[in-house]
Parts: structure tokens; C-alpha cells; sequence
């Protein structure tokens, strides 16, 4: 089908499905880091249930390395935090390449609209 | 497809008809991944929950092995059985009472398998919707067949 289409449709089709792409793929590191805040979140309700002194183990590679609470709580809370920075950044990629998107397909509709009729 | 339908808005249905079949087919691999990764992780719980529960009858020093990957063991005795180290995720693995432990195990036992539910029914849902599009697409066919 694509064949009989101008090539300005063409590349703008084809700029549409990379956005496409790169929207799919921002979405799932979204939901990846989304897991990663869900599941830090949850160890240090876990962390704060017990006394500051309970035996805790932090796992390196296989090895599980006998740790302090605080300092745990202190590098777990850390990292929630530059997670939480990441999902910001990306949130805002997705906005900049939903907008685009928006924009490109407002032009394709437009190119569509400017195609004369088959046999006319 | 093998329909030619007449009108420019039967075409553009069946498009739209194939399009949501695609989306739907879609959502209902990634459900079913999520599914299989749900029963593994049922899997793994159960075995923890089992060995937590043998401790129980095990004497300190008792023989074992420890599993070191690939089927591979190390021979060990064990040290404690009042104990136990479970992981919380995040990398953090916090030491419970062995009861403790196995509540725990069992509670994520239970949140898994229900989300695992959901899942399934979620699939359920898609597979309906698929089918209710593919009886649609083969009027469209049947239609096209009639009029050839």
C-alpha cells in the first residue's frame, strides 16, 4: 500500500511508527523503574518493621553481606530517590514524544487530505 | 483477509476490527508471560515454605546439601533452625524466626497467587473479546464469499 503513497506521506509514516518505538520503549523502562521504586519501597517497610538492631543481610552479586540497619535504610532511601528522579526525566520524554506524535499525525491527516481522489 | 468487502466503510471497519484483534493478541502474550513468571515464582515460594517446615523436624547439625546452581550441591550441617534469612527484595535479606519466616512466605504465597488470578481472568476477558471480533471478521467473510 505504502508503494502508491507520496514520499513525504511516506517518511512521515515512517517518523510516526519511530515515535512509536521510542514511546513503547520509554513506557516499559517506565514500568521497569515504576517495579524497582514498588519493590525498594516495600524492603524498607519491611526494614522499619524490626528493631535497629535485627540481622540484616545485603546481597552482592550471589553473596549476602551482613549490613546495618540505619546505614541500609540510609542507601535504600538514596536510591529510591535518584529512581524517583529517573522516572521524572522519562515521564517527561514520554510527554515530549506524545506531543510530537500528536503534531505528526495532525500532518499526516492533513497530507492524506491533500492526495486527490483514485481515478479522478 | 480474504474478504473484499464492497464498501469503503466495511473496509475501513474490518481495518479497525483487525487492529484492536492485534492490540488484543498483544496485551494477551504479555498477560500470559506474566502468568508463567507468576507460577514460577508460586513455585519457588513453595519450596521455601517446604524447607522452612522441615527445619521443624530437623536436628541441629542435621546433614544437607545447599544447592550452589546448575544441580550442584555443597555439603553443610545446619547451624540454626530457629532461624531464617529471607529476601524482601531490593537486595535486603532480613533474619526471621523460622515461624515468622514461613507466615511471611505464606502471605507472599497468598498475594501472588491472587494477582496471579487476576491475571487469568484478565485473559479471560481478552480471549472473549478476541473471539467475539473473529465472529465478526468471518461475517464480514462469509459476506464476501456470498456476494463473489
Amino acid at each position: 500500500m505504502s508503494g502508491e503513497l507520496p514520499p513525504q506521506i511516506q517518511n512521515q509514516l515512517a517518523q510516526l511508527q519511530q515515535l512509536q518505538q521510542q514511546a513503547q520503549a520509554v513506557i516499559s523502562q517506565k514500568s521497569q523503574i515504576e517495579a524497582l521504586i514498588r519493590e525498594t519501597d516495600a524492603a524498607l517497610k519491611e526494614l522499619e518493621k524490626g528493631s535497629d538492631d535485627a540481622i540484616i543481610y545485603k546481597s552482592v552479586g550471589e553473596l549476602l553481606f551482613k549490613a546495618e540497619k540505619p546505614k541500609l535504610v540510609e542507601e535504600l532511601k538514596e536510591r529510591k530517590d535518584m529512581m524517583d528522579l529517573r522516572l521524572k526525566t522519562m515521564s517527561k520524554q514520554e510527554e515530549r514524544i506524545q506531543s510530537r506524535f500528536t503534531q505528526l499525525q495532525d500532518q499526516l491527516k492533513q497530507s492524506l487530505g491533500q492526495i486527490p481522489p483514485k481515478g479522478g | 483477509m480474504s474478504s473484499d468487502p464492497s464498501s469503503a466503510g466495511g473496509e475501513e471497519e474490518i481495518r479497525r476490527l483487525v487492529g484492536a484483534y492485534q492490540q488484543y493478541q498483544a496485551q494477551a502474550e504479555a498477560i500470559a508471560q506474566q502468568v508463567s513468571l507468576t507460577q514460577m515464582t508460586l513455585h519457588g515460594l513453595d519450596s521455601a515454605i517446604q524447607a522452612v517446615e522441615a527445619l521443624d523436624s530437623a536436628p541441629e547439625g542435621q546433614e544437607m546439601l545447599v544447592p550452589i546452581g546448575s544441580g550442584s550441591f555443597v555439603y553443610a550441617k545446619l547451624a540454626s533452625k530457629e532461624r531464617v534469612v529471607l529476601n524482601v527484595g531490593a537486595g535486603v535479606s532480613i533474619e526471621k524466626p523460622a515461624a515468622e519466616a514461613k507466615e511471611s512466605l505464606k502471605a507472599r504465597k497468598a498475594e501472588v497467587a491472587e494477582a496471579g488470578k487476576k491475571m487469568g481472568e484478565m485473559l479471560n476477558k481478552i480471549d472473549q473479546e478476541m473471539a467475539k471480533i473473529q465472529s465478526v471478521l468471518s461475517k464480514y467473510d462469509m459476506g464476501t464469499e456470498q456476494v463473489v
